[in-house]
């Protein structure tokens, strides 16, 4: 179930750092022994902060952490620091709607379909929450079980519905990003059978957004000053969108996608990216890191650079302070978490152990399919348990990361907040930031009403601006949640009987539900299709 | 003049649950929201959406439409909303809105109203 009272989870794009609120170490641990059916209480945020986290996990990501950092280590060294960090906030500003909507799609909207492709992010959450069931031959039915579970929760259906009555600001990239994504599923899967699966269409999304070598390009590229840089990167996604909505060879390219993903690389003209352009943008991303190295200073700080590029790869899922207290009859140390009386592991006794204190993590592998359980005591690193598919270099870098972890951290924050503070760089990111937002209402505006006729999608998109579908719909805020709940149902099905069904777990006003099920369009935008007994929502 | 009236905050508001609540105060009080709490994630941080605290200046019709809104809530949606009394020196108290706290075998509405009446009303200003 998901928990309203809790704090906010995030990740952070630069370290790819992910905090899931409310995630509790010894309770998960605890389950993990035994993996009863029960319920995932962090599922659905689990599935929107590890979909960010999977995006910046990419080329596209790389690239704006490395002009993040880098701006962060010219301001140390009082080196100009603006051109860098306009890029980065340039494009990082313009994805971020298209992130939001992925994560968004990834919490209320993926489930396995009839492809034989799965997603990074239901991947890993049948790894870390799916029950010890058999599943016979469907082997993901755990996972849909689970998924079923998570969006038949009335508090899913609150937080979803909210999104509905956000006006559409280019500042708030919820719904903004959200209306984008859910629109261009309806009409990618119009054009491409097989993008009717929904764990499919968000996998090639964020491919064809993260995995572009050309935005690497673009952010990189020399230009005569950080206004042209942002043009540019501006000008590449407009032109990015515009050929993903001209649907040209869709089939065709997604089936090329599918394959190529499967022997794990990216063929990178399935994604409409030009293929010399992939070496291209490896190539500049390794000159930029080791574009200041002229000093012995700066070197280190390249090093450092070098080392949390690498590092982000790796996941914490969560972390906690131990005890090691030595065991009363054998020679082991238990592990023992304050507030808690039994221990969570045992640890055969050991010189290197024997400080009293240390961490336990747990740490996912960069692609996701492998789990690993960490004491780190020092310098110490040892494997209390792992499960999945965990290579022995990703389990170096893993080790490693916790060891570096909180030196790293500290340093990374403490450049972060001096970058964030300068004067100079907040000056000229408020002047370009202006020219970003304006273009953004360009790039978006037609996106989020792919689903308006042709006259109407201006009247529509300024309709939502002022208040959202909520104003769309007269104010009306049961028929609001009944919309929302549709899209939830069609998650697994869009029988309007199911609906009817699944609408009293999530206590949704019946008369407001049969309203949201004949709905006609709003200022000419199409928010239900209805035939028959079959109801999707487009929204 | 309003800067000594007793304000009621609200915590943990979806944005839909807020619009709601301005609609119904709006409606029978006038605009008494004064401040809408949306704290965004810095240094480039993204995440869940947050949810949204609000401030209402309080007059007696301001309470009977903040009665009538959770009256209205019959699926218990707003449960886990915290709300905290601001009195016009800036002392604070929060409270809960637990069902057994207001149920005296009146109407929802009634029952809640005088709950709120007693809660809220005690040192308010008369403004409305």
């Amino acid at each position: 179930m998901t928990d309203k009272r809790r704090a906010r989870s995030f990740v952070d794009p630069t370290t790819n750092m992910m905090v899931v609120a409310n995630f509790q170490l010894v309770e998960y641990l605890e389950w993990l022994r035994g993996r009863p059916v029960t319920g995932s209480r962090v599922l659905a945020n689990f599935l929107h902060e590890w979909t960010h986290r999977w995006c910046f996990s990419s080329i596209v990501g790389s690239a704006l952490a490395l002009l993040r950092m880098r701006a962060a280590c010219r301001e140390y060294q009082d080196r100009s620091a603006f051109d860098d960090y306009v890029r980065c906030m340039t494009a990082s500003a313009i994805l971020e709607p298209i992130a939001e909507g992925l994560a968004l799609f990834a919490e209320f909207d993926t489930y396995p379909g009839e492809s034989r492709w799965t997603s990074q992010t239901l991947m890993v959450s049948m790894l870390l929450f799916a029950p010890a069931v058999d599943g016979g031959s469907k082997s993901l039915l755990p996972l849909e079980w689970l998924l079923q579970a998570v969006r038949r929760d009335p508090l899913l259906l609150e937080r979803k519905s909210g999104i509905y009555a956000l006006p559409l600001k280019m500042e708030n990239p919820y719904l903004l990003g959200y209306l984008s994504v859910r629109s261009l599923w309806y009409q990618m899967a119009a054009a491409c059978t097989e993008l009717n699966d929904r764990d499919l269409f968000l996998s090639y999304l964020r491919s064809y957004f993260y995995d572009d070598p050309g935005m690497v390009i673009c952010a990189l590229d020399s230009y005569p000053s950080e206004v042209h840089a942002a043009e540019a990167i501006i000008n590449h996604l407009r032109s990015r969108i515009r050929d993903l909505v001209s649907f040209d060879n869709l089939k065709e390219k997604v089936q090329r996608w599918i394959e190529s993903a499967e022997n794990g690389t990216i063929d990178v003209t399935s994604i409409g990216a030009k293929a010399e352009n992939s070496d291209v943008a490896l190539r500049m991303l390794e000159a930029a890191l080791v574009a200041d190295h002229d000093d012995e200073n700066s070197m280190t700080l390249g090093a450092w650079m070098l080392m949390t590029l690498q590092e982000r790869q790796i996941c914490v899922i969560g972390s906690t302070a131990v005890q090691l207290k030595p065991h009363p009859a054998i020679n082991r140390f238990n592990i023992v978490v304050e507030g808690f009386n039994e221990p969570v592991y045992t640890v055969v006794e050991d010189p290197t152990l024997n400080t009293g204190e240390g961490e336990l993590t747990v740490a996912a592998s960069p692609d996701g399919r492998g789990i690993v359980v960490l004491l780190c005591v020092g310098k110490s690193v040892t494997i209390l348990s792992s499960f999945g598919d965990f290579n022995e270099e990703d389990l170096k870098l893993a080790k490693r990361l916790v060891v570096n972890r909180p030196i790293s951290m500290s340093l990374y924050n403490e450049f972060r907040e001096q970058l964030e503070n300068s004067s100079v760089v907040a000056t000229v990111w408020g002047f370009v930031e202006k020219q970003v937002t304006r273009a953004m209402k360009d790039l978006f505006a037609p996106l989020v009403t792919l689903n308006a006729t042709e006259a109407d999608w201006l009247k529509a998109f300024e309709a939502l601006e002022k208040e959202g579908i909520f104003g769309l719909l007269g104010h009306d805020g049961e028929l609001t949640r009944a919309l929302a709940a549709i899209g939830l149902v069609n998650t697994f099905s869009t029988s309007a009987g199911i609906v009817r069904v699944v609408g009293k777990f999530l206590d949704v006003d019946e008369d407001a539900l049969e309203r949201a099920m004949d709905l006609l369009p709003c200022c000419g935008l199409s928010l239900v299709v209805r035939k028959d007994e079959s109801v999707v929502a487009l929204v | 003049m309003l800067g000594n009236m007793t304000q009621l905050r609200v915590d943990g508001l979806t944005a839909l649950q807020l619009a709601e609540l301005r609609d119904i105060i709006t409606s029978t009080a006038g605009d008494y929201i004064t401040t809408v709490d949306s704290p965004r994630l810095t240094g480039g941080r993204v995440g869940e959406p947050t949810l949204l605290s609000a401030v209402i200046m309080l007059a007696p019709s301001v309470i009977s439409a903040i009665a009538l809104w959770l009256a209205k809530d019959k699926k218990k949606r707003t449960k886990n909303l915290k709300y905290t009394k601001i009195g016009p020196n800036g002392s604070s108290e929060s409270f809960e809105m637990e069902e057994s706290s207001y149920d005296e075998g009146e109407s929802t509405a009634s029952a809640l109203q005088a709950f709120l009446n007693r809660k809220l009303g005690d040192d308010r200003q008369a403004a409305g």
